[in-house]
């Protein structure tokens, strides 16, 4: 089976570091590549073309909202799923309304995210629990 | 005397020969004559016209010349006139004539002698116009006077030479309480302070034909006035005119404080809106700083945890990991408390406070930051004017840090008996002080600066760093 592959597109050092261990527990998953900013992020998924990017929605350059429009336009293909600590339900709404196929907090369990982008990879959209608990 | 300056004779004769002779004889441009035939005309004519001289037949018909004579001594406005009685020599009307030895009185006797006549008539007309002249100069006189005495100013003349004060009017004891008597032979200087004296003495050196002072004087009452001196110099005498401007004085000094009390309200509400504005600014950081960072780094524990129950094989080393970013958790918590509780200063004093501040900077490696400062011991003041220089020092040090792209600065801190400077400069991009409007950190800073009364300079160009300058005074 092809791997899916995946980017993420975060600042926060750590947070990067916790994404690469949990996705290398993920044996379907390939990491494309990781960025801190937007202005990092456009040239790798350019190259990579990847199957999912995870976007961070606070970046230093670019708001989430504003990040969409570029990637996908650099990587129409691509599969958004916006991750942000925000867990009110209208950044969410707005993610996907922009283009986004799923949006998760940080908070997620492990299992959600891996949810999230197996859901993304069928073509379904996914909002994760603690915002659809929410409302 | 009539309005083109004319003198006006009255020629009073009920014989028309006898006037055409006298008209003939007295004719001259600068003279109007004019006739009556009767006693009473002449009377009539006297009261309308503005005579100056009234020649007057003593033998008449109706009225004789010395009844006519009698009525108009008792009129004000015919008392004044001369009367030169024209009459046959008799002893009867040389006695009558006697009665009116005051006044200017005189005789003709007929037949006329031409240059009697005219001699005669010359003579008391010139009197008349003295007397006249005279008269209304003594009315403009008095009119000054009144003027004068019910003037509100001081009025009076003093000698340039000796300063005393010649004549002074009412208006003197109105305003300083000593009277004209009192005042008069003293010199001017007697009444103003010894600073007024060489000042107004300096004026003097001038040479000027007009002074203008103001002075603060002392009353008889031991109250004191300022009064407005104008003083005109001319033929060794000072003529003065001296106004009380105490009220005006007054009212402008309250004008003053109430616009010095309205413009200090202004600073406060504006120091309270920064401080608001800082304030509200802080707490979108201190949010931010929460959310952006600690939080995420948390959310990263809780992952590796929930990971690590369902990996055991990882346990160990998600755990670590986990240990790991809580202790970063924990350091991210301690600098953010650290930069919200004022430090202790009081226990290590502002110098070794910004020390410290200096040495977790240069920890960091991208700024190199020194304290210079002659200061040995430690500085005696006040301790929350401690806590806001080190947060200026702070705020400052931010700034240079987000925006200078500087590779030194430095803190320097020096202290007389009146004073407290202090500056930080740094070696950065520096800015247009006259094109950027001061940011919310400068406001800020300017804001701690207001509330001591201190001053506040930022020097800079672009390319040539910034220098921030502060001195606040001590007590």
């Amino acid at each position: 089976m092809k791997q899916i592959t995946l980017a993420f597109v975060e600042d926060h050092k750590l947070v990067r570091q916790m994404w690469m261990t949990l996705f290398e527990e993920m044996p379907e998953v390939k990491i494309a590549g990781e960025s801190g900013s937007l202005a990092e992020a456009i040239p790798m998924i350019t190259e990579q073309q990847p199957d999912i990017v995870l976007l961070d929605i606070n970046l230093p350059d670019a708001s989430g909202l504003d990040a969409v429009p570029y990637i996908l336009e650099s990587s129409p293909k691509t599969r958004i799923v916006a991750v942000s600590m925000h867990n009110q339900a209208s950044y969410a709404r707005q993610m996907l309304e922009l283009g986004a196929r799923a949006y998760v907090t940080k908070n997620s369990s492990p299992e959600e995210i891996f949810e999230a982008v197996k859901a993304v990879m069928r073509g379904e959209q996914y909002i994760c629990e603690e915002i659809r608990n929410a409302n | 005397m009539m309005e083109n300056g004319k003198a006006v004779i009255l020629i009073v004769d009920d014989k028309p020969a006898n006037i055409l002779v006298l008209e003939s004889l007295l004719g001259s441009p600068d003279r109007t004559l004019i006739s009556a035939n009767s006693g009473s005309e002449a009377l009539k004519k006297a009261l309308e016209e503005e005579v100056d001289l009234i020649i007057l037949d003593v033998q008449m018909p109706d009225i004789d010349g010395f009844e006519v004579a009698q009525l108009l001594k008792q009129k004000k406005r015919t008392r004044d006139i001369p009367i030169i009685f024209a009459t046959a020599e008799s002893k009867e009307h040389s006695f009558v004539m006697q009665g009116y030895s005051e006044g200017a009185i005189d005789y003709l006797f007929k037949p006329l002698d031409p240059d009697i006549a005219r001699a005669k008539v010359a003579v008391l007309l010139k009197l008349q116009m003295q007397q006249k002249e005279l008269r209304e100069k003594n009315i403009s006189l008095q009119n000054a006077a009144l003027l004068i005495n019910n003037s509100a100013d001081i009025i009076g003349i003093i000698d340039a030479e000796s300063f005393m004060i010649e004549e002074i009017n009412p208006a003197f004891q109105v305003i300083l309480g000593f009277s004209p008597q009192e005042a008069i032979n003293k010199s001017l200087f007697y009444f103003l302070q010894p600073e007024d004296e060489s000042r107004v003495k300096e004026m003097l050196d001038a040479r000027k034909d007009r002074l203008s002072f103001e002075t603060y004087t002392l009353c008889k009452d031991q109250t004191w006035k300022w009064l407005h001196w104008n003083i005109v110099v001319s033929k060794e005498k000072w003529f003065v005119n001296t106004r009380d401007i105490t009220e005006q004085k007054f009212a402008e000094k309250r004008k003053q404080e109430q616009e010095r009390a309205e413009q200090s309200l202004k600073q406060h509400k504006l120091i309270t809106e920064v401080t608001i504005q800082a304030q509200e600014k802080e707490r979108t950081e201190l949010g931010r700083e929460l959310h952006d960072n600690i939080n995420q780094i948390l959310a990263t524990v809780r992952m590796y945890l929930k990971m690590s129950a369902t990996n055991p094989s990882k346990q160990e080393e998600l755990i670590a990991r986990s240990a790991d970013n809580l202790d970063h958790a924990i350091e991210e918590i301690r600098k953010l408390s650290k930069s919200l509780v004022a430090p202790s200063l009081g226990d290590m004093g502002l110098l070794v406070a910004l020390k410290e501040l200096a040495e977790e900077i240069n920890i960091a490696g991208d700024l190199k930051v020194s304290v210079i400062t002659e200061i040995t011991e430690s500085i005696k003041i006040d301790k929350n004017m401690e806590v806001m220089l080190y947060r200026i020092a702070q705020e400052q040090l931010n700034n240079v840090r987000k925006y200078a792209s500087a590779t030194h600065a430095v803190i320097s801190l020096s202290m007389d008996r009146r004073h407290l400077s202090f500056s930080i400069a740094d070696d950065g991009i520096g800015f247009d002080t006259t094109q950027k409007a001061k940011g919310i950190g400068l406001k800020n800073i300017s804001s701690r600066v207001d509330f001591y009364s201190g001053d506040l300079s930022i020097n800079s160009e672009p390319g040539k760093g910034c220098e921030l300058e502060i001195s606040i005074p001590l007590h």
